[in-house]
């Protein structure tokens, strides 16, 4: 091999890339070859400032970019039901800690309540129609419905204009 | 003007410890995970290699705001791919290859620098501090790499900077070992060139 090609192959020799026969003979050159000698330390004192060359931590305020960006482009964790009902219920709405529990329990009770006060006044409501012989034409037609309790009904209208016109008390 | 912060990655596990799963995982595992949507196993994905991936972009390129967008750009594209992530290779590795494919695609695509010369020397009888001869030597070695072409450069950064042997570059750079040797060598030789006033008499 001669001269200019074991120049060529000092770099690989340098970084310890040679096979063993090429880095014997690489050595047995190096002893009789002041140019290659010289390259040699021109290439160590290269490989030195390269390695010596320094490099910022990454910022902080790019990992938040990456991260931001990421989240953005993401469909969210696919959780089991029990985790997003977890979810849905422990996570505080906007800035004031009134959890979710809380307003459906509101929610609840609401309709619980509303549930109930309808039913009682279902319950003590009056009866639905009143007879023939009582209906009066304010009160079958409820024209009474500026009085604090309005007499008639719609089941009493109905009925007063199913009778027949001799059956209605005026 | 203020920074908006990213949403807090925890909240779908409220009172859970953000490592406490990561360490526990392989980078397979957490790139499977972030295709299925989970951003904390991403973000793990991304604490662990970021510094690797910010070297190679800062070294290569010499410049902060550009390595910045090539890290950036270069973990949405592990995003993208994550759903369909196949492991052929090691995660570094693959990493590597996307962040080395963007520096190469962007120094292509980006004007050349010209200069006429290197930054002069600091005359040490003048009483120059070492640190600014330390920062001139620095802004050299940056200029001369920049004035590589950009797969010698590439070699030479993921040689030195990151003590890759020529068949893993090879194997990041999707060239033969022959081509890496090849790569280096030239690109030292210029290097050299280049930097004599630096080196110690």
């Amino acid at each position: 091999m001669t001269c200019r090609r074991f120049r060529t192959r000092l770099s690989a020799y340098l970084d310890g890339e040679l096979q063993v026969p090429q880095r014997d003979a690489m050595r047995r050159h190096l002893g009789t070859c002041p140019t290659c000698n010289l390259e040699l330390r021109r290439l160590e004192r290269l490989a030195g400032c390269l390695q010596e060359m320094q490099v910022p931590e990454v910022p902080e305020a790019l990992t938040r970019r990456i991260l931001l960006d990421a989240s953005s482009r993401m469909p969210g964790p696919r959780l089991p039901w029990w985790a997003r009902v977890r979810f849905m219920v422990l996570r505080p709405v906007g800035g004031v800690w009134l959890t979710r529990a809380t307003a459906c329990a509101l929610f609840l009770l609401g309709i619980t309540a509303g549930t109930y006060f309808g039913w009682d006044a279902c319950r003590s409501a009056r009866p639905l129609a009143s007879p023939p012989e009582e209906m009066s034409v304010e009160s079958t037609y409820g024209l009474d419905i500026f009085d604090g309790a309005p007499a008639g009904s719609i089941e009493g209208t109905y009925a007063a204009l199913a009778l027949p016109a001799e059956g209605q008390q005026r | 003007m203020t920074s908006q912060e990213p949403p807090d990655l925890r909240d779908w596990s409220p009172g859970r410890d953000r490592d406490s799963v990561g360490p526990l995982l392989t980078d397979d595992e957490l790139m499977q995970a972030s295709g299925s949507g989970d951003c904390r196993a991403f973000e793990v994905i991304v604490r662990r290699h970021q510094q690797h991936a910010w070297a190679i972009a800062y070294r290569f390129l010499g410049c902060r705001e550009e390595a910045e967008d090539i890290v950036q750009d270069t973990f949405m594209r592990v995003l993208r791919a994550a759903s369909r992530y196949h492991p052929s290779a090691a995660f570094r590795t693959y990493l590597q290859r996307i962040v080395i494919r963007l520096c190469l695609d962007h120094a292509k695509r980006r004007r050349p620098v010209y200069t006429d010369e290197l930054p002069d020397r600091a005359d040490p009888a003048n009483g120059v501090l070492d640190s600014l001869i330390e920062g001139e030597r620095a802004r050299g070695i940056h200029t001369a790499l920049a004035l590589l072409p950009a797969n010698q450069r590439m070699a030479i950064v993921l040689r030195y900077s990151e003590n890759m042997s020529y068949r893993d570059i090879a194997d990041v750079m999707r060239i033969t070992e022959k081509a890496t040797d090849r790569l280096l060598a030239r690109g030292k030789a210029a290097l050299a060139d280049s930097l004599s006033p630096w080196r110690e008499p």
